[in-house]
């Protein structure tokens, strides 16, 4: 399809027209050319910043979202510690209560003790009393004070009735009174059985159990892990690499 | 000597243009502008609206300046830029459509032979349709093939002829109407 002679005409005629714009066209473009060679602000610092602050706060999410187990394993510890802490402090209140009931009571046994004792002394002294008196008036002796003792013959059934009543009276006085026992081996006792009520002790408290098992693996976890150390490596070396990129960018400004 | 001169002239130009050199960029203007504002007028028959088109071509002209690569002519360079804002106008704002009657045949009738004056061709042209006015420009007045043109509009090459047959046919009628009118008068 080739070109009629008015075509020819017309692209002759049309390649060279010429028509003059408005004065105020050039003042339009060089204004829109002043606007297009304002150097754009470059946010390359701010885009940096915000994935920075993006990583860190992911970090942080991560930190946290393992944080509650390491709490609830801590809680477990220290809950325990704490009943066991105050029920060890109602322990020693029992203890010290027990203990001073014990102390009592053998204070109370060791006075009865040397009452008792007492007694025995004054039995023995008046068994003793009771056998000098019972020397034979028969034989020429002189009759003697009662605190003395003077060897004399005594007539042996009267001494060996009053003997056995006296064995029986004493023997129903040490039934009476009870033996004589060392407050430091009370004390001792009373600790073996405080120990032992320690182990029986539940308390009432306690929600968590020590799992020795569960310590080793959290000593373990820390010694092996130490997820927040791996937090922190990785911040502070994304915060080095934005720290070089940013004197670079102002270097080559 | 004068036309070495001249392109040296251009050259040193378009160098201080691309560094942003405003007296440079105005210089470039006011040689190329008058003749692009003609190139604009093809496509619309608004004054403002071709000297906008017109502005925002040289727009892009100076902003993708350093693209230049010399291999032709800078006028042919910038006159491309201004076809492609115009059409790019038509289509997005006129929204043009095209119809697809490849087996329109054309007429038989006497072609124009008429010779006419700039503004009256001018005149003739913006009676067409703005389907058949772009492809018109495209082909006679620009000199581009069908496959070229085809490629520019998104069209196929068969639309583009018949788009210009059909201008074609319709110039002729305006034509001879206005001859007939004018043997009227006369």
């Amino acid at each position: 399809m080739e070109p009629t002679k008015i075509e020819t005409q017309i692209q002759s005629e049309f390649q060279n027209r010429t028509i003059q714009p408005s004065a105020a066209a050039w003042d339009r473009l060089d204004a829109m050319l002043t606007v297009a060679e304002k150097p754009k602000k470059t946010f390359a610092w701010l885009q940096v910043a915000a994935g920075f602050a993006g990583f860190v706060l992911l970090a942080i999410a991560l930190f946290y979202q393992s944080k509650p187990l390491l709490d609830q394993q801590n809680n477990q510890t220290v809950v325990t510690i704490d009943t066991m802490s105050s029920s060890k402090k109602t322990e020693i209140n029992v203890l010290n209560n027990n203990e001073k009931k014990a102390i009592k009571t053998a204070e109370t046994i060791i006075a009865n003790s040397d009452s008792k004792q007492n007694l025995l002394k004054n039995k023995t002294t008046a068994e003793k009393t009771i056998i000098v008196q019972k020397t034979p008036i028969n034989k020429e002796q002189p009759i003697v004070n009662n605190n003395q003792i003077i060897p004399k013959t005594i007539d042996q059934s009267d001494l060996e009735n009053n003997n056995s009543k006296m064995n029986q009276q004493v023997a129903q006085i040490q039934l009476q009174q009870p033996k004589y026992i060392n407050p430091a081996t009370l004390l001792a006792d009373i600790d073996n059985k405080s120990s032992i009520q320690k182990t029986e002790v539940i308390l009432p408290n306690q929600t968590y159990k020590i799992n020795a098992k569960a310590l080793l693996s959290q000593v373990d976890g820390e010694l092996e892990t130490s997820f927040r150390e791996r937090v922190i490596k990785k911040i502070s070396n994304a915060y080095q690499t934005t720290k070089v990129a940013v004197s670079e960018r102002n270097n080559a400004r | 000597m004068k036309v070495i001169n001249l392109n040296q002239t251009e050259k040193n130009l378009i160098a201080l243009a691309i560094t942003n050199s405003r007296s440079a960029q105005q210089q470039l203007y006011s040689k190329f502008a008058p003749k692009m504002l003609g190139v604009c007028r093809q496509y619309t028959k608004d004054l403002p609206q071709a000297e906008d088109l017109m502005i925002t071509a040289f727009m892009k002209v100076f902003t993708n300046l350093k693209n230049f690569q010399h291999n032709g002519s800078f006028e042919g360079w910038i006159r491309r830029i201004m076809v492609n804002e115009c059409i790019s106008f038509l289509r997005v704002q006129k929204k043009v459509h095209y119809l697809d009657d490849e087996n329109f045949l054309e007429s038989t009738e006497n072609p124009i032979e008429n010779e006419l004056a700039a503004h009256d061709i001018q005149h003739l042209i913006d009676t067409l349709p703005d389907g058949y006015k772009m492809v018109f420009n495209l082909f006679a007045i620009e000199g581009f093939k069908h496959n070229e043109i085809a490629k520019m509009l998104h069209i196929s090459e068969g639309t583009s002829k018949s788009q210009l047959s059909h201008a074609r046919n319709f110039l002729q009628k305006q034509i001879n109407k206005r001859n007939n009118s004018n043997n009227g008068t006369n």
